[in-house]
């Protein structure tokens, strides 16, 4: 990494190359943030098309794409693809159906347990996902889940649960009761005014948290592996495999791959999320 | 800005034989306080009034009550004679303009104004139209494409007006409705308000902490305090008469001294001071008396008592002495031409308001101020409760 060393000779200079300086100082932290976040993956596209990379070289030192066709020619690819993108819109969607009427319920009604029941939802973030998953595969088997596509859509909701109730919780709060209360007033009734008000003004939180749900499902490995193999296989899960079955610059390519989907949704809900005629219009109270 | 008049909304004033607005004993508990209190109030179909009190004092939970966003514990509310109380929001002829305007920042000035209309399942087209009327009514017609955010603070209070202005309701409620504007802005509004309440007959309730506000623009002032009504009265009565001690203090600025009633003779600091002729049983009392009705003189030998003048501030068109009397420090506004510089005046006392246990028992008929020539007599009040001689309009202490 880089290391931030103050220039030499800074004390007693005027106050015009102080401020330099502080610009300096404050150029070479954006810069070295960005290495932080982006020489893994630069280091992942090296890979991707390396033929030979060995210590101490800074470069392969010979290139190739035969690993792209070695992945994308493989069978393990077009149905782990397939199911990727049928759990992760399937998954999206139940856990939408069942955290936002509970995120509406936190952020606009008051009930005893509210607070618990909160703090609850945040705990299934917080014990290690492993020995969560073992305790729930037992319960899986006498249920008969094991193995099954409904036992992989609830095992992977369980990542999902907390930012698809948390973030829209949080969004639904924001919007101010008197627009909802004004609503009422001239005459539009309850659900009226959640769609046409409530729903629209929360909106950019919701987009947010459907996207980090969908990242959640497309990117679930353990859950997956341990409740689908071998039926349910996604693009993780095959990773997994494949970090242990192929040299280094196939699961390159592969994760790649994986990152292909978040780079484009980010892309599409770009417009919606910071769209800055609704940002503005949010400062009203 | 101009506001150009609607034909469809220019409703002539009909005074209905069934008040706009009833309320008959209404009780409000909220988080175990009663905040309003055996609450009675008939608004006339056309009138504006306004109900002011200090922060707190429930009138927002009143507007809330009769918006139908609240329900109230106790007592009936009555719109045009029919009971809403137990009615929703969205089911009252009432249209509410919020303290925050309360405008939807996804929806265009347009689709704002219209909204209530489609709700309400009129054509796209027919809402359209009475939309751009309410909005033509406020002057933003050519607004009606930006977004709520795009626009001024008067501007987004004028959208709200129309919003529900469009609804043409039976009472139009509007909650602190000037308190967002800044000072300037604040009084045109004021202005175009009373012009459009006048131009439209629609019944209005507002409710404002503004005793300004509330004097200029308001045809009765319902002065509120700890949840009930002090007064509801035409604003020049609740100026020269209050009803209360905290009317008194609450509308205008008063001099308060206190003195004692002996068998029918108010006393300051034990000597008789005027005769009274009202009913006012023996024991201590409060005397108001407003700053323009204390008047100073050169010659400290005129007054009812001398003081010592403490400040001169200059209020613009008018002056704001201070003044050390043996009754306490009294406030007294006088002409800002005034000749006065001495340090020791004679004081003089015009129209006195007296209250024994906070209630108004009495007031003393105004003196003509004599200040810069003759010595007052002694005992120059007669009493009559409710009653003035003085013909003076009401000017405000602010």
């Amino acid at each position: 990494m880089t290391t931030l060393t103050k220039p030499v000779g800074i004390v007693g200079a005027s106050r015009r190359s102080a401020r330099f300086a502080a610009g300096g100082v404050r150029g070479l932290l954006v810069v070295g943030l960005g290495l932080f976040i982006l020489a893994p993956l630069l280091m992942l596209v090296l890979w991707a098309f390396a033929a030979d990379w060995f210590y101490p070289s800074a470069f392969p030192s010979a290139w190739t794409i035969s690993w792209w066709s070695t992945v994308l020619g493989g069978n393990h690819l077009s149905s782990t693809v397939l199911w990727s993108f049928i759990f992760a819109p399937t998954v999206t969607i139940v856990s939408a159906i069942i955290c936002m009427p509970a995120a509406y319920a936190f952020a606009r009604k008051d009930f005893p347990g509210k607070r618990l029941m909160m703090m609850a939802i945040f705990a299934t973030n917080a014990f290690p996902k492993m020995g969560l998953y073992i305790a729930m595969a037992s319960l899986f088997y006498s249920l008969n889940l094991m193995g099954t596509f409904v036992g992989v859509v609830i095992i992977q909701l369980l990542n999902t649960l907390v930012t698809m109730t948390w973030i829209p919780a949080a969004a639904f709060a924001s919007v101010p009761v008197s627009l909802e209360e004004a609503a009422r007033d001239v005459g539009a009734g309850p659900i009226r005014t959640f769609f046409r008000v409530t729903f629209p003004v929360a909106r950019p939180g919701i987009i947010v948290a459907l996207i980090l749900a969908f990242l959640a499902s497309l990117d679930e490995a353990q859950g997956t592996f341990l409740v689908g193999v071998p039926k349910y296989v996604t693009m993780p899960v095959q990773m997994y495999s494949l970090v242990s079955g192929y040299p280094g610059p196939a699961t390159a390519v592969f994760a790649i791959l994986l990152t292909v989907p978040s780079l484009v949704l980010l892309v599409l809900v770009r417009k919606h999320v910071f769209s800055s005629s609704l940002a503005q219009g949010y400062r009203l109270r | 800005m101009t506001i150009q008049p609607a034909a469809s909304l220019d409703v002539p004033h009909v005074s209905a034989p069934e008040p706009a607005l009833a309320l008959r004993s209404v009780n409000k508990i909220l988080g175990g306080k009663t905040v309003v209190e055996a609450l009675d109030l008939d608004v006339a179909a056309g009138e504006l009034v306004c109900i002011l009190g200090p922060s707190g004092c429930g009138k927002t939970t009143t507007l809330r009550m009769v918006a139908g966003f609240l329900e109230p514990d106790a007592g009936r509310i009555f719109i045009n004679g029919r009971d809403v109380t137990e009615l929703g929001a969205q089911h009252r002829p009432t249209a509410m303009v919020f303290q925050n305007y309360a405008l939807w920042p996804h929806m265009t000035v347009l689709r704002n104004v219209t909204f209530g209309l489609r709700a309400r399942g009129m054509s796209k087209a027919e809402a359209n139209e009475r939309a751009d009327e309410a909005l033509r009514l406020v002057g933003l017609a050519e607004k009606a494409g930006r977004m709520p955010g795009n626009l001024s603070g008067g501007e987004q209070q004028r959208v709200a007006l129309a919003r529900a202005l469009v609804l043409e309701p039976t009472l139009l409620l509007m909650d602190e409705p000037l308190s967002n504007l800044d000072a300037q802005l604040r009084l045109r509004v004021r202005e175009e308000l009373v012009e459009l309440q006048r131009r439209t007959g629609v019944t209005m309730l507002l409710v404002t902490h503004d005793q300004d506000e509330a004097l200029s623009i308001a045809d009765r002032v319902a002065v509120m305090n700890e949840g009930r009504f002090d007064q509801v009265d035409p604003p020049e009565v609740v100026y020269r008469d209050p009803a209360t001690a905290f009317v008194a203090g609450f509308v205008g600025r008063v001099n308060v001294m206190e003195g004692t009633v002996e068998a029918g003779t108010l006393h300051f600091l034990g000597a008789p001071f005027r005769a009274l002729e009202v009913e006012c049983s023996n024991g201590g009392v409060e005397v108001s008396v407003r700053p323009e009705e204390v008047f100073l003189s050169g010659d400290p030998d005129t007054g009812n008592v001398v003081g010592e003048v403490v400040r001169r501030l200059s209020r613009g068109h008018f002056t704001e002495v201070v003044v050390d009397t043996p009754l306490g420090t009294v406030r007294s506004y006088v002409p800002a031409d005034g000749r006065e510089r001495s340090d020791r005046v004679g004081v003089s006392f015009g129209r006195m308001l007296l209250y024994q246990s906070g209630r108004l028992v009495g007031a003393t008929t105004g003196t003509q101020p004599t200040v810069r020539t003759g010595k007052l007599p002694e005992s120059a009040g007669s009493v009559a409760p409710g009653v003035s001689s003085s013909t003076r309009k009401p000017s405000s202490a602010q």
